[in-house]
């Protein structure tokens, strides 16, 4: 999944911002701006994706 | 990886309000300074949906969106929800445009509307650049 953040704002001015498919906390600094320009944080919760472990690249080497 | 965000949207940018009305259909908000029925003065920028005796005043100094309708008597007491909507919606995408991001706009059932925010070019760790309010609408 390409990383994406998600605002919903109900008919009654509520807002979410959810961010999706990024790798470790970097979704944290992806949304702040967002956070900050649409007004006040009230509530943060990190989803279970957010805690899963991250796929670590592995390397094999090749003997000659 | 992913964490959820709940924000109290606060109408502190005229340029996002101004491009809430245009969406909503509404005239462009004015700077004035009203009373209201209960005698408490509010200044800042009003806003003035059909049907509404007293308009919806923005502070944005702070902004909170101070109105009276009377148990909606005076006025569609919902339309106020709508015009936050409308700010926050235009003021997010003031936002993506501002740092290069790419937005997808979608109507949930609900009466939701959810903006897909993704990378440009730059990618999500862009800095922002800044607009006029002639951009905004």
């Amino acid at each position: 999944m390409s990383p994406r953040i998600e605002i919903t704002v109900t008919p009654a001015g509520e807002t979410s911002i959810q961010t999706k498919g990024f790798a470790g906390p970097s979704c944290e600094a992806a949304s702040k701006p967002y956070e900050d320009a649409l007004g006040v944080a009230t509530a943060k919760r990190r989803t279970p994706e957010y805690h899963a472990v991250a796929p670590v690249a592995q390397t094999v080497e090749q003997q000659a | 990886m992913s964490h959820l965000v709940t924000v109290a949207a606060k109408a502190t940018d005229p340029a996002a309000l101004a491009a809430a009305c245009t969406r909503l259909k509404l005239p462009p908000p004015q700077t004035e300074t009203v009373t209201f029925f209960d005698r408490s003065v509010q200044s800042g920028l009003a806003v003035r949906p059909p049907g509404f005796v007293y308009p919806i005043v923005c502070d944005v100094e702070t902004g909170e969106l101070h109105h009276d309708v009377y148990e909606g008597r005076w006025g569609d007491e919902s339309f106020v929800g709508r015009l936050l909507q409308a700010y926050a919606l235009e003021k997010a995408r003031l936002q993506a445009r501002a740092r290069g991001h790419r937005v997808a706009e979608t109507a949930l059932a609900d009466g939701s509307v959810r903006l897909t925010v993704t990378a440009g070019p730059m990618g999500f760790g862009g800095a922002p650049q800044s607009l006029t309010t002639g951009e905004a609408a």
